[in-house]
């Protein structure tokens, strides 16, 4: 691929990218999220048509006028959110789109060569089963498999260990070594370093639209790679000045109780204490109530028993808006189902919870200036990449989309900040970011109870760590804080 | 988000879409032919239908027509006003000037009774509806009398003495008519029996076509309507199977001109003449119900096809003189009797 | 109520429901194409209303039945083509098009039939009868209801199977369902959305004119409002069966069925108000959906396929 060039409105997502792939090699393109990794492939596979730049396979151009083309190169693309049609069997996903329109069906004869296929690669998979009762990580061979039953020689892979556990994900490897020895070239995109280091031969990294370098694997360093990739060195630690001296308490939670969606307890007694200027971190593997806490927090979930406290005072917590007016504000875990609304600009997503009052509305009429101005104004202060206060919130990537979501939710300018998985998905840059944001606002004084899964995460950041399991505080840490005691409380193990 | 031309031409299709919609029930108004002085008058009716449906709203047009180019006068109909619209339509035709504002069908009743008060020296006339006012009119014609006299053909020509027919609706005007219909056979044969059915549409030809099946699998062999396009459909399948029909509302002969034994004309045209007539010579009294009989001369039975014996033809001219002197009265029945 | 139970009114009454059933079958099975692909068309009634216009006025012009057929299903891919037109490469909203396309054609046919015809139409045209198939029709009780219908009623049963055959056997059925359930899937593996649902536009166009047809060949009259809301009931039927033609068949039948069993006991002095009888196929499209919600099928969701009125854009 040489000089390619995509431009979506208001953003260049792919500047005069050349990438050239070596048959039967494993290549990996790293990049952060929102680089141009995927744009890039889609163009390969002809979902996309470039502005500009020309695409050569084995070593004569071609023009990719969509994915049947490509298809006939013998490209195939495994996307990250998998092209497979739910309802429909193995078999028919398989099949779909293989012959003409005017064919018959041979579903039998497609299932036996699908099996003899499947148990040549070791990608064994039910041509019968319908695709919605499979795990995903059997979606994925079904993908796979949907390529090879079509012969293609070149596979692009876009961050395929995302929806798979570390075990599964070094079987996939080995899969993906066996292809290599099939003959089969693998594009693998991803933005985990350690993966790249793993399996590819060489590696391409992609920044901001642009190919920054080729290197071969063996001859380089994860640091040099992150650094390749952030066009920066990275901030291991988190650099931050101790909590401040004076804190007061401002966010009480005392013996709450509420249900899960199913109706059973999932808050048994939860008592923690919030103070200003600390970043508590409440720790715990996933699952045990911090969905339902970080509910509960924001109004949105009722409680059975307990009080909240606020400045010293019980408060009644049953309404978001009521929430979000006593200065609790929340940076949700899930950025496009509750952060964001995907196909509202990035101005109007800026002002969802303040479009009701001055300077953005005035007696219900809404003053699109103002508007656009404090979209503009987040856009420059928080550094959302490849944005205009017009764009719509659904095109960013998700470092940008919470980058949005935290500016909107500071500006508020809480006395509490609530945050559920501030970087999950982020690629370190924008890690970084969120990262240095909330230890601004900490300084500012405010208090912050950061809820997270990512243990790495709440060690750099928090001032304190209180470890929930089972719906109930297991115990507190406070620095410096000992690994293996918190090991223990995570565990269940009493203190 | 939409390209603009997209969206422009989206917009220009709701945009066509609306005209057509527009053009569909559009006025249907006629100047007088020479116009070289003010029109006398300015007559405007309003209906449901349009005027090509062969049962109602065409001799409702053919009416007023007739009655304007009688007089020399101005006239306009709207076809297809929704009740919702109704007041709306009355009341934009009284502000226009029309002197006499019919409503051809008894949904018009609550928009006229509703206008009628604001426009006092504007008169209005509801054909087969109510309202009261000092200015409207309730038109109710004694259809039953006319139905009546096609029971009597009815009467001569079944074998089977089972009878059957259908009516748009439920509703007093109809019912009265497949009722006196019914009378008017068992006046030939005491032992006729009647059957029914009210499909509740006027335009579904197929549900008239197999309400006619499923009557002659129950046994009837002759067949009459008072349910337009619907009855229509029914006439069809009847004579299709060799049964005899009765047309309503215009001559159906054409529909087989030897088992559609004759038609019975409601008079609906007739009765919008007599209505204009009386307005134009000052006759038309409001607040007092026009109840056009067979003595005005207004309903009629088609020419008789050469299935109709002799015997039936005499019965019927002997019924009719009979009740234009008053010596027969039709009995009015507005409930259907099943 | 002895009269009730006889054979020859069983007979009667399921060949009557066949007839009322033929129409609305001939448009739900194209329509169940149309939304497998991702399309709700409610322009179906108006294409059904531009069918019988069009098949009304060429067999006025021409008096040949064969010629009328084809001119309907001519009529019937125009404006498959127009709606197409706005429901895929405009991507405009399906509801709001196919409600004033539907509204769109009252308007426009009873302005041309003002146009076109002058006259009173009773009688004029020689109208299609029943074409009992020789020796079939002979078989006692099936013989009536199956056999001795008319060639529209037997072009539809004939279809029902087809169209099972067409979505569940070909690849192009196969391609129709994924383009409505993941279009994104599909367009990945070659299949053109936009070809494919074009194309399912057209076959639910041409086979709604057809419904359409039918009324001109076998009634020859013509009113704007003749259907009522038959189209409407195609697409509850379509919903009632599932999305699949052999239940869509099922569905038709039953509600020819409530028709031809009302008829029948009006006909035995026994009324039913017919305003029940209007409410019938939505009622029983509503418990079909409650049934559904229970059960899945091969649809992506209770309330159809997955992409169900979602444009699709790359």
């Amino acid at each position: 691929m040489l000089d390619i060039t995509k431009r979506f409105p208001g953003v260049v997502a792919n500047d005069r990218v050349s990438l050239s792939v070596r048959k039967g090699e494993i290549h990996a393109l790293l990049g952060e999220n929102g680089a141009g990794k995927t744009t890039l492939m889609n163009v390969l596979y002809g979902l996309y048509r470039p502005d500009a730049g020309q695409i050569a396979i084995h070593g004569r151009p071609v023009e990719i006028s969509g994915p049947r083309a490509a298809i006939d190169l013998g490209i195939g693309m495994v996307h990250q959110h998998f092209m497979l049609v739910p309802v429909l069997s193995v078999a028919e996903n398989v099949i779909l789109g293989l012959h003409g329109q005017a064919s018959l069906l041979d579903l039998a004869a497609t299932s036996r060569r699908l099996s003899k296929l499947a148990a040549q690669t070791g990608l064994s998979v039910d041509p019968a089963a319908k695709v919605w009762q499979l795990p995903v990580g059997v979606q994925q061979r079904v993908e796979i498999l949907k390529f090879l039953f079509r012969g293609a020689d070149i596979l692009i892979l876009d961050e395929p260990t995302a929806v798979l556990t570390p075990d599964e994900t070094a079987r996939f490897f080995a899969v993906l070594r066996q292809l290599q020895t099939r003959g089969v070239t693998i594009v693998l995109i991803t933005h985990k370093l350690k993966e790249v280091m793993a399996i590819s031969d060489r590696v391409t990294v992609m920044r901001g639209g642009r190919q920054v370098t080729t290197l071969d694997t063996k001859g380089t360093t994860p640091a040099r790679l992150a650094q390749l990739m952030v066009g920066r060195d990275v901030l291991l630690e988190v650099a931050k000045r101790p909590a401040m001296a004076e804190r007061r308490p401002v966010l009480a939670m005392h013996d709450l109780h509420a249900r899960n969606e199913r109706g059973l307890m999932a808050l048994r007694g939860v008592s923690l204490t919030v103070h200003s200027g600390e970043i508590l971190g409440l720790a715990g593997v996933s699952g045990n109530g911090q969905e339902e806490l970080a509910d509960v927090l924001a109004g949105v979930r009722s409680i059975e028993a307990g009080a909240l406290h606020l400045h010293g005072q019980a408060r009644p917590w049953t309404h978001p808006r009521a929430v979000l007016a006593q200065g609790v504000v929340q940076v949700p875990a899930d950025r496009l189902a509750d952060g964001a609304v995907a196909d509202f600009t990035i101005a109007e997503n800026a002002v969802l919870p303040t479009h009701n009052r001055r300077p953005f509305s005035r007696r219900g009429i809404l003053n699109w200036p103002r508007i656009r101005e404090f979209g503009r104004r987040l856009i420059e202060e928080y550094d959302i990449r490849g944005a205009r206060p017009d764009s719509m919130a659904g095109w960013l990537s998700g470092g940008n989309l919470q980058k949005l979501i935290l500016a909107r939710q500071i500006t508020l300018d809480p006395d509490v900040l609530v945050a559920v998985q501030p970087t999950r998905g982020l690629d370190v840059g924008a890690t970084e970011f969120v990262h240095r944001k909330l230890i601004e606002t900490r300084d500012a004084g405010k208090a912050i109870l950061l809820i997270s899964t990512d243990l790495d995460e709440i060690l750099s950041l928090s001032d304190r760590i209180a470890v929930i399991y089972e719906g109930r505080i297991n115990g507190e840490l406070l620095p410096p804080f000992d690994l293996d005691r918190l090991g223990l409380l995570l565990a269940g193990d009493e203190a | 988000m939409l390209p603009f031309y997209k969206r422009a031409l989206t917009f220009l299709f709701l945009s066509l879409a609306l005209l057509g919609l527009l053009v569909g029930c559009a006025p249907v108004a006629a100047p007088p032919e020479p116009a070289k002085e003010a029109p006398p008058a300015k007559v405007a009716m309003l209906m449901a239908v349009s005027c090509d449906d062969s049962g109602w709203g065409t001799p409702g047009c053919e009416g007023i027509k007739q009655a304007a180019t009688k007089y020399g006068i101005e006239y306009s109909i709207s076809e297809k006003v929704a009740i919702a619209d109704a007041e709306a339509a009355v009341r934009d035709y009284a502000a226009r000037g029309y002197n006499l504002i019919i409503g051809h069908g008894f949904q018009y009743g609550d928009a006229i009774g509703v206008v009628a008060p604001d426009f006092p020296d504007t008169s209005f006339a509801i054909y087969a509806g109510y309202a009261e006012g000092q200015n409207i009119t309730p038109i109710d014609p004694k259809n039953h009398e006319n139905g009546y006299l096609a029971g009597i053909v009815a009467g001569h020509l079944t074998k089977s003495k089972v009878i059957g027919s259908i009516g748009g609706f439920d509703i007093p005007t109809v019912v009265r008519v497949l009722e006196g219909y019914c009378l008017g056979a068992q006046s030939v044969d005491p032992s006729i029996r009647c059957i029914y059915n009210y499909p509740g549409n006027w335009a579904d030809v197929q549900k008239g076509a197999e309400a006619a099946q499923a009557m002659m699998d129950a046994g009837a062999d002759v067949f009459f309507h008072d349910a337009s396009l619907t009855g229509v459909g029914m006439l069809q399948a009847a004579t299709e199977a060799g049964k005899y029909g009765i047309g309503f509302g215009t001559c159906q002969d054409a529909i087989h001109k030897d088992l559609i034994a004759t038609s019975a004309l409601d008079g609906i045209a007739e009765t919008m003449v007599l209505a204009v007539d009386m307005f134009m010579e000052g006759k038309l009294v409001g607040g007092q119900t026009l109840r056009p009989q067979m003595a005005d001369g207004i309903f009629t039975l088609c020419p008789y096809s050469g299935a109709v014996p002799q015997a039936a033809k005499d019965a019927v001219e002997t019924a009719r003189q009979q009740i234009v002197s008053g010596e027969l009265v039709v009995e009015e029945i507005s409930t259907p009797s099943n | 109520m002895d009269q009730m139970l006889t054979l020859t009114f069983m007979t009667a009454m399921l060949a009557a429901a066949f007839r009322f059933a033929t129409p609305i079958l001939l448009a739900a099975l194209g329509e169940i194409f149309t939304e497998r692909s991702g399309i709700l068309n409610l322009g179906i009634e108006g294409v059904m209303l531009g069918g019988a216009f069009v098949g009304f006025y060429v067999m006025y012009v021409s008096g040949n039945m064969w010629l009328t057929f084809l001119a309907a299903i001519f009529a019937g891919l125009c404006m498959g083509g127009v709606l197409g037109f706005f429901y895929i490469t405009l991507r405009a909203n399906q509801v709001v098009v196919g409600i004033l396309f539907s509204l769109m054609m009252v308007g426009l046919t009873s302005f041309l039939y003002r146009l076109l015809f002058h006259e009173t139409m009773l009688g004029k045209q020689e109208r299609l009868t029943q074409l009992p198939i020789p020796g079939l029709s002979q078989i006692p009780f099936l013989g009536e209801i199956l056999f001795t219908q008319s060639p529209l009623t037997y072009l539809a049963l004939l279809l029902a199977p087809v169209a099972h055959f067409l979505l569940y056997r070909t690849e192009f059925g196969l391609s129709v369902r994924a383009v409505g359930e993941h279009p994104r899937a599909a367009d990945t593996l070659g299949v053109s959305v936009t070809r494919l649902r074009y194309l399912s536009v057209l076959i639910g166009c041409g086979a709604a004119a057809v419904g359409g047809v039918f009324f001109s060949l076998h009634f020859g009259q013509f009113l704007d409002e003749m259907l009522l809301g038959r189209g409407y009931i195609a697409v509850a039927i379509v919903i009632f069966g599932q999305w699949r033609p052999g239940r869509a068949l099922l569905g038709a039948i039953i509600f020819g069925l409530v028709d031809a069993f009302a008829l029948r006991l009006q006909a035995l002095s026994i009324t039913v108000p017919f305003q029940f009888l209007l409410m019938l196929p939505y009622v029983l499209t509503i418990l079909a959906l409650l049934i559904s919600v229970r059960f899945r099928g091969d649809v992506g969701s209770p309330s159809g396929p997955h992409a169900l009125m979602a444009p699709y854009e790359r």
